[in-house]
């Protein structure tokens, strides 16, 4: 330092600045510090996720209609848990009193590769619910209004209009839960202690029907820890539901039917009207998967967000004919879907079309119970269909 | 945990790596810097509320960003000083254009200023040189700054306001000059003082 510089740095610390930090203002800004780290945290993973599937989907041509399949699946998550087929008839009284719920359900499927999904619901009153996936597609309900939005995040959203969404004959995702809860007390056997995530559970087992219901309760306290739902028509199809809370602050906007700011709408709007779907409407779906795909097979499960990922693995695996997906109609595969959700809880629809070649001779795909019928309906692979007692069902 | 040491400052190795994923160890990378970026912003600004704000404006941005940031602790303070440098360059653009329209605001409506407090020589003194550091050009200002109020070296200004230490030197060299005949004006009373 030369003279010059040093009678400046002299004169400078002659000024008596207030210099000293406020440490509350230090800690303030810790606190906020760490909530940013944490969202940036969360949304890095979750975008590296995201990006990883996202650029999967859009590496061809074909992959891109799968995504537009996909966005449509998202949807159907949303439906298919509003009209369940896993509620129980006796509801608890205080628990229905609830006005919120949150949890995560983790499907795994007996079809196809056995895939496991992962997502997150909300639900409450009067009939909004919303689900997350892992791959981060959001989808929102407004059941009373059977409107829905579906968000591809950093990409975009489509709106979904269902009329007769109230009319299914299921009760929702809602009523299944605070059934459960009340479940120990009628429990058809104990099963035992066990160790879920590190807590001692006493296990209640139940069945009701098609499904039969695991309830893990912790020891000490009675909370739920786990609930599990297998079903005896389709076995290897589990359902964990994990992380349950009643009654959770749930702010409105989490079911906003807003679009996000500065997204841009993918260019299908859904249009649906539940009431108007019918067998018809599944098999002629039925029928363009199968046309639509090089094995000329069916698709490998007809509900639920699995499909989503079968969907794209087969693209990613050049299952997928491109001539049938860039005439895909996702109203089609939604509506089809539709079908299967609105289907009555005692309808025990069991399908079995997963690697059937169309037009296989005998070989029965689907059967249902038609509310309101003693008979059955069977739909073969050559898409026809008859009428058959229960007796007479397949194996 | 190794460790190297610049300007006094003790700089730990590995510590950014952890940072990303620990925010405990963020969390200790943070206090690390508080105090000099607040100190920094507080000597360019000569306000603590305003430095208050932009020391949060400064960490909030680097927390945006911390996860695509590649470097050592040494770096990662550089890094804090350009964007400290840049939202004081930013704060003073706007105010300047903020005060431009109040100054055409007060004549139009033919206001006067508010009259200034009462202050003793000591504190006028100060207020001169205020005045004359403010009067130099942004960039100028956070050279003499990281100069004289923190201690930088050359070296390490270079890295921050990216350029050369030789270019540190001339700047810092007419900045000076630019400060000494500001002050060689400097009147206190109508008296001509000697600072």
């Amino acid at each position: 330092m030369n003279h010059d510089e040093k009678h400046f740095e002299e004169l400078f610390s002659k000024m008596n600045i207030d210099d000293k930090p406020d440490y509350r203002h230090r800690d303030k800004l810790h606190q906020e510090l760490l909530a940013a780290f944490a969202k940036n945290q969360w949304q890095q993973e979750k975008q590296s996720r995201q990006n990883g599937i996202w650029r999967t989907i859009m590496q061809n041509r074909t992959l891109k209609l799968a995504a537009a399949a996909v966005i449509v699946i998202a949807g159907i998550v949303g439906i298919q848990f509003l009209t369940g087929t896993d509620a129980y008839a006796k509801v608890v009284e205080e628990i229905r009193n609830a006005r919120t719920l949150v949890y995560t359900l983790i499907t795994q499927s007996n079809q196809g590769n056995g895939e496991t999904i992962k997502t997150d619901l909300a639900f409450k009153e009067p009939g909004h619910l919303r689900t997350t996936t892992i791959d981060g597609y959001i989808a929102i309900v407004d059941a009373v209004a059977g409107k829905m939005i579906s968000i591809v995040p950093g990409h975009g959203y489509t709106f979904g209009d269902i009329k007769n969404l109230a009319n299914t004959s299921q009760q929702g995702p809602f009523e299944s839960i605070e059934s459960m809860k009340k479940l120990p007390d009628k429990a058809d056997k104990t099963l035992g202690e066990k160790e879920i995530d590190g807590v001692n559970c006493d296990g209640y087992q139940v069945t009701q029907g098609d499904l039969t219901t695991i309830i893990w309760l912790d020891v000490k306290t009675g909370e739920v820890v786990q609930v599990e739902q297998k079903f005896a028509s389709a076995p290897g199809m589990n359902r964990i539901i994990k992380n349950i809370k009643f009654d959770v602050e749930l702010d409105d906007s989490l079911f906003s039917l807003e679009p996000p700011a500065d997204y841009k709408s993918m260019g299908v709007e859904l249009k649906s009207d539940t009431a108007a779907q019918t067998e018809q409407t599944f098999v002629d779906w039925l029928r363009w998967w199968a046309n639509g795909n090089i094995d000329e097979t069916f698709p490998p499960m007809v509900a639920g967000s699995e499909i989503a990922k079968v969907t794209m693995d087969m693209a990613k695996q050049g299952k997928l004919k491109g001539a049938s997906w860039e005439k895909v109609d996702p109203s089609q595969m939604f509506n089809a879907l539709l079908f299967i959700a609105k289907l009555p809880q005692d309808s025990n629809w069991r399908y079995a079309g997963n690697g059937v070649k169309i037009n296989t001779p005998d070989t029965p795909i689907f059967w249902y119970r038609p509310a309101g019928s003693q008979m059955y309906r069977v739909i073969y692979a050559d898409l026809t269909g008859k009428e058959m007692a229960e007796d007479n069902l397949p194996k | 945990m190794g460790v190297s040491e610049l300007s006094g400052f003790p700089f730990e190795l590995d510590l950014m790596i952890q940072a990303k994923s620990d925010p405990g160890v963020f969390s200790r990378l943070y206090f690390r810097h508080y105090d000099a970026i607040f100190s920094y912003c507080v000597h360019r600004l000569f306000n603590r509320q305003v430095a208050e704000d932009i020391t949060s404006e400064v960490f909030l941005k680097m927390v945006e960003n911390f996860q695509a940031f590649d470097g050592n602790e040494k770096q990662f303070r550089n890094w804090l000083y350009r964007i400290a440098t840049n939202a004081v360059n930013d704060h003073f653009r706007k105010t300047a254009r903020r005060g431009a329209i109040m100054g055409w605001m007060r004549q139009w409506s033919g206001g006067k200023n508010v009259e200034e407090p009462q202050i003793d020589e000591s504190q006028q003194k100060a207020a001169i040189v205020k005045k004359a550091i403010l009067s130099l050009k942004p960039e100028y200002q956070a050279i003499v700054t990281m100069r004289f109020f923190e201690n930088l070296k050359l070296e390490e200004i270079a890295e921050v306001v990216g350029t050369s230490a030789s270019t540190v030197r001339s700047q810092l060299s007419r900045a000076i000059e630019k400060l000494r005949k500001e002050l060689s004006f400097a009147q206190i009373d109508g008296q001509e003082v000697i600072i």
